[in-house]
């Protein structure tokens, strides 16, 4: 069945034959693209397959509209099923700005080769010069080289400082477009004139040089934008809402409570919960984690992630703005303006920058004026070029849009931009024990009857309390079927409601029913569920993820100091921090007990990183440096950490502690060197010892080491 | 050395209409997917 957006994405063209551009995230290397181009190319009907590998795309161009069925029936086939690429709109601007680029950067280069080949006759004439007249034709053959590459392909700093001026600011358009200007207006006044120097072959250079610079800075910034448009392909334009007989609608139109029908390998179009079906989902694109997820009734699916297996129903529970996919595409837009605190100097710097650089130059080309130096004004203006205010302010943005990326990559969400940059501070780190060291996958291992109730029966009444917690705890009780009323949660003691008239407490015994009641043994946790009179204890167990012992231990080995804090009551904490070697374990803390844990921890001088996972970390969050909150199902523990571990993989954390000081070190040495870079190169230009084709070239290659240092963030 | 007067208008006319056709071929998509020459090779069919 072929879904409805790519039949009616079909176009018609002047011709009168029809396109389509679709994207297929399946392509993966020329075997790939020569395959479909193969296996399309004999469909009878078919005048045009064009693939680009670099973007996944297909393009089509086919005689009659029914045959796009065809076309995607074979793709399906082959495994290449494409999604239909809103991307060719998104990308337009791109695009054209793209070839624009080019066009400018080829036009400027090829004047640039032809006005040196002319100026060159002057610089190697020898002592005696050259015939006024051979020089005379010379300025005039370099002038007329000079105004496409002057008008045209200088005009995107011309505009910039235009469109700066006019808003009474300085960028750094405003240098490059003075310098290029002053030299090209004073060389055709001179020509005109036929007196003193010409500049053209600057004006060519410092075009050409610093177009390539804008051009990679570009490229980079496209990159990044392409994957925040990825996202919003992700997913699709309309979502099965029945089966039989099938019906499409919008994903615009999808509310809270509705029913969406998908089939395996169909992306999954909201966040919601799983009613109907056992399949597998692909959340590497949210977690890092590559392994599919096996889904089951009752388990959260989220949009964007891919049905892998079996046809699934699932429940929207989500308003469509509050989807996870779009924290992320906030998350991207967010970071590339997000600016740590250690640089903030630094853009204060760079905001008086281009008035210092104009004052600079200014008084070079006086001085040497007045020295009586004939090059007084190309060294005013290489002052002006060399100077790179672009190194200084590409420094912080850059890296943290890579860092966020590769964060994002693997299974860390940051909410607060101050994240990386707190981390890289951190030495000590308390975690949460139940969901964050523990798998968080509760059973009852226990359970004893102490009033005339059935075993069943204090189970649903258990399960019905629990319904609306989303503590891992609640969990162990499975599904209940009573009606709730007056539901109260109590973070770190249990819940209370009322249910068939009863008012019933489950806990730990000193909140549901009074504190001389011991619980049965100590091994293990044990709660108490009570109305007036207690009624059953149940034992619950957790098991230790697999991976903590080891991640527990690296992070040892990287020298922080670790604790454990738990609102567990328990030996079992104890247990588990004997076990992983945490030796400061606190077990039944409250949630102010655990803040004061934290605030204890801050005044040795220690900066904390919290991990948790439930809303009796909150507090302890608030007041922690900055905190990790483990794949949270609460909107309110999300909103109050710093970063999200979406896989709840703790090995992402010992990730995320190296990276945080490897992108201080890469922000440091990116802002070290734009800073190094102007203190050395603006001294030098004044001092007459940089030509211009030298300040040109630095500055261009100055934010080139800002674009590639940076992107050393981005493996793994 | 007079030769060099018409020599250099006639390079300038040249440049010119290679700065066109460098512009009509970035116009015409002939930057847009350099690698497609490459792979054309893999494919079976003399196109």
């Amino acid at each position: 069945m072929i879904p409805i957006e790519v039949e009616e994405n079909v176009q018609q063209n002047s011709v009168g034959n029809f396109t389509i551009s679709l994207f297929v995230p399946s392509i993966k290397c020329a075997a790939c693209s020569s395959l479909i181009k193969k296996s399309l190319d004999d469909i009878p009907g078919i005048n045009q397959v064009d693939i680009n590998l670099g973007e996944k795309s297909v393009f089509l161009d086919f005689q009659d509209r029914a045959i796009i069925k065809k076309i995607y029936k074979i793709l399906d086939r082959l495994d290449f099923k494409p999604i239909i690429a809103n991307t060719a709109n998104l990308d337009n601007p791109l695009k054209l700005e793209n070839k624009s680029y080019i066009s400018k950067i080829g036009v400027a280069g090829i004047g640039m080769m032809q006005v040196m080949m002319y100026s060159f006759s002057g610089y190697f004439s020898g002592p005696d010069g050259i015939e006024e007249s051979y020089k005379i034709l010379f300025r005039w053959a370099s002038l007329i080289m000079t105004i496409p590459v002057f008008m045209y392909s200088a005009s995107t700093f011309l505009i910039g400082a235009y469109r700066d001026l006019k808003n009474i600011h300085f960028g750094m358009d405003v240098p490059i477009a003075l310098a290029i200007t002053a030299s090209f207006l004073l060389s055709l006044h001179n020509t005109l004139m036929n007196t003193g120097e010409v500049y053209y072959d600057s004006v060519c250079m410092f075009t050409f040089f610093l177009l390539i610079g804008r051009y990679v800075e570009f490229l980079s910034r496209n990159k990044f934008q392409k994957s925040k448009g990825l996202i919003d392909n992700l997913l699709p334009n309309y979502v099965r809402v029945s089966r039989k007989p099938e019906e499409f609608k919008p994903i615009e139109e999808l509310n809270i409570g509705n029913t969406v029908y998908l089939q395996a390998g169909e992306t999954i179009p909201c966040d919601g919960k799983l009613i109907d079906g056992i399949s597998s989902a692909n959340e590497s694109a949210f977690t890092g984690e590559a392994m599919p997820v096996v889904k089951t009734i009752g388990d959260r699916v989220l949009a964007g992630t891919k049905n892998l297996e079996n046809n699934i129903t699932v429940k929207v529970t989500k308003d469509r703005k509050e989807y996870l996919i779009n924290d992320i595409k906030e998350l991207f837009n967010k970071s590339s303006f997000y600016k740590p605190s250690f640089s903030i100097l630094v853009d204060k710097i760079a905001g008086h920058f281009v008035a210092i650089v104009l004052i600079a130059s200014l008084a070079s080309c006086l001085y040497w004026f007045y020295k009586g130096d004939p090059f007084w004004l190309s060294i005013g203006l290489t002052v002006l070029v060399v100077s790179c205010p672009c190194a200084l302010s590409l420094a912080t943005p850059i890296a943290y849009t890579v860092a966020t990326t590769t964060l994002r990559k693997n299974g860390i969400i940051l909410k607060e931009g101050t994240f990386i940059e707190k981390l890289a501070q951190i030495d000590s780190i308390a975690f949460d024990k139940t969901g964050t060291l523990t798998k968080g996958d509760i059973k009852i291992s226990k359970t004893i009857i102490l009033g005339d109730l059935s075993i069943n029966k204090v189970i649903n009444i258990a399960a019905s309390l629990e319904q609306y917690n989303d503590h891992p705890v609640a969990n162990a009780f499975g599904v209940g079927d009573l009606p709730l009323s007056n539901y109260q949660n109590f973070p770190g003691k249990g819940v209370s409601g009322e249910i068939e008239g009863v008012v019933y407490k489950l806990g730990i015994p000193e909140f549901s029913f009074d504190n001389n009641l011991l619980s049965p043994d100590l091994s293990g946790m044990w709660v108490l569920l009570a109305s007036s009179k207690p009624l059953a204890w149940f034992r619950l167990e957790d098991s230790i993820k697999k991976e903590a012992f080891k991640t527990i231990n690296k992070i040892k080995d990287l020298g922080f100091h670790l604790s454990l804090l738990t609102g567990d009551s328990s030996d079992q904490g104890k247990k588990i921090g004997d076990f992983l070697g945490i030796r400061n374990t606190k077990t039944n803390l409250t949630p102010e007990q655990k803040v004061e844990a934290v605030l204890e921890l801050q005044s040795k001088n220690q900066n904390v990183l919290l991990v948790g996972d439930g809303i009796n970390d909150i507090g302890a969050m608030g007041v922690s440096n900055t905190s990790i909150a483990i794949k949270p199902v609460d909107i309110s523990v999300q909103s109050s950490s710093d970063a999200i571990l979406l896989g709840g993989n703790l090995k992402s954390i010992v990730f995320a502690l190296k990276f945080s000081k490897k992108v201080k070190r890469i922000l440091t040495s990116n802002i070290a060197w734009a800073v190094g870079y102007n203190i050395t190169a603006i001294p030098l230009a004044m001092a007459g010892y940089i030509l211009p084709w030298m300040a040109a070239l630095g500055m261009s290659l100055s934010s080139m080491v800002v674009v590639f240092n940076s992107y050393r963030l981005n493996s793994k | 050395m007079e030769v060099v007067f018409l020599l250099i208008p006639i390079s300038i006319i040249i440049i010119f209409l290679t700065i066109w056709a460098f512009v009509w071929s970035v116009e015409n998509d002939q930057f847009e997917n350099l690698d497609k020459e490459a792979e054309r090779i893999l494919s079976e069919e003399d196109r």
